[in-house]
């Protein structure tokens, strides 16, 4: 009898315990959040944190994270688990809808929202553009910014291609595209359509006119003419670029332009 | 003096009634407990006994009661039992892991096991249960592994996989793969 009142204690504390995961499973309202992984599923419970190896999938709010090591960091929450970084290793991409990021370490900061790619080569691949670098991609979607830095390369969806060593962008809330971006150090921009080349040491872009503007030691390529001057503009619209005086530094505007000459049969040369 | 009398008689007697009820009431249920058996105690000439508990406790302090429908020792192996439907608690400063089995085979001086047929662990200080077909290890360090498919609940994560090792009863779990964690999270967290 004794034993019966013991089994049964047993099963409903049994009963109890899974009642809170399966309680959530019945919930519409709850978020979930899954992670497969070939290899293995490591928890070390006073670290408080979970390893997942090999060819590993994790899926939450419509993220979805590939990479052959992921370490989630969680704290516990009102009896609750509750991730709160990521860290992901070796092969990272990280996509939502139309949205890539690739690189070989990735952290991802739940609470904050911040996403750092690190490493020797990483790239962001979203429906504005594309962006490569050799050092760091942060991407904050919290307050809607980007970062980048080490050998920036950034691809616009008109195919023109900005180089520069650093550069930070306010992202549109919606679809994420950029709104303002300032370009700093050995920047580059290239319309291969329009064959046109601007170098600065500075240039800040702005969504509303689709205006770069440049400073410092601009120099604007165009066939083979070159222009340089101390300020300049590139419109991406247009394709057309232009030197603009600068009245406080009192520096000239040079030129150099070389004559197409015409060929035989009408034809320009190049 | 006649009427005390016959009433100290009659309340002597319902005194008597409740004493041999309650005397006759605790001997039934001393009979009905299963039989006490401290490990070195157990007789090697000994077969198949029905309703048993064991403590034990090892010197880190970590105490043992396992609790089984029949054990049976095996007389060419002095230290193995063999359990029918054991239910083992292990109390680690109060914390509380509890192993029920349709099958375990308990060596090497009930400091190894070998649970089988339906494995269930729970844990109620984690809301953790662990089931699984089979489990091995050892008692002492509280380390046991496992080759067949495993499910795992605690709290509002849920791990499934493909083989299982456990440390310091459950302070480091591997769930081997291919292996899937799900965890849930109220509306407010999303």
């Amino acid at each position: 009898m004794i034993k019966k009142i013991f089994v049964l204690i047993f099963l409903s504390l049994f009963s109890f315990s899974s009642n809170g995961f399966a309680e959530k499973q019945n919930d519409k309202n709850s978020s979930e959040l899954t992670v497969e992984a070939d290899d293995s599923i490591e928890w070390f419970e006073k670290e408080k944190y979970y390893v997942a190896k090999g060819n590993v999938i994790l899926k939450k709010d419509g993220f979805t994270l590939n990479a052959n090591f992921v370490q989630a960091y969680y704290e516990i929450k009102d009896g609750e688990n509750v991730l709160n970084k990521i860290l992901a290793k070796d092969n990272v991409t990280l996509t939502k809808e139309k949205t890539k990021a690739t690189g070989q370490l990735m952290t991802y900061n739940l609470n904050n929202k911040i996403a750092i790619l690190s490493g020797p080569f990483q790239t962001l691949t979203s429906q504005s553009g594309y962006v490569e670098s050799n050092k760091i991609i942060k991407f904050n979607d919290l307050k809607n910014k980007a970062e980048a830095e080490g050998k920036v390369k950034v691809i616009l969806s008109n195919k023109t291609v900005i180089r520069a060593d650093k550069i930070n962008a306010d992202l549109n809330q919606k679809d994420k595209s950029i709104e303002y971006a300032i370009a700093r150090g050995n920047v580059f921009i290239e319309n291969k359509i329009k064959g046109n080349k601007s170098k600065a040491n500075l240039g800040i872009y702005n969504s509303s006119d689709e205006i770069i503007k440049l400073s410092g030691n601009v120099t604007l390529t165009n066939m083979d003419s070159t222009i340089s001057g101390s300020k300049g503009e590139t419109n991406l619209k247009t394709g057309i670029s232009t030197i603009v005086s600068d009245p406080n530094k009192k520096q000239r505007v040079k030129g150099v332009f070389s004559p197409r000459k015409k060929s035989k049969n009408g034809g320009k040369t190049e | 003096m006649k009427t005390i009398n016959t009433k100290f008689i009659f309340a002597f007697l319902i005194i008597i009634l409740i004493l041999v009820f309650v005397i006759s009431s605790f001997i039934n249920t001393m009979e009905s407990k299963p039989a006490k058996i401290q490990n070195n105690n157990i007789k090697e000439d000994a077969k198949k006994i029905v309703g048993v508990e064991i403590r034990q406790q090892n010197k880190k302090g970590t105490k043992f009661l396992i609790v089984a429908d029949t054990l049976e020792e095996t007389k060419s192996e002095l230290n193995k039992v063999i359990l029918e439907n054991s239910f083992t608690t292990i109390d680690q400063k109060g914390i509380l892991t509890k192993i029920k089995a349709g099958h375990a085979v308990i060596t090497n001086n009930y400091e190894n096991f070998d649970f089988s047929d339906k494995v269930l662990i729970t844990k109620k200080s984690r809301d953790f249960t662990l089931r699984t077909k089979t489990l091995t290890g050892t008692f002492e360090k509280g380390n046991y592994q496992t080759n067949d498919k495993v499910d795992i609940v605690s709290g509002n994560i849920s791990i499934k996989g493909n083989g299982l090792t456990v440390r310091n009863n459950g302070e480091y779990i591997k769930v081997k793969g291919k292996a899937f964690l799900e965890m849930l999270l109220s509306n407010v967290r999303k």
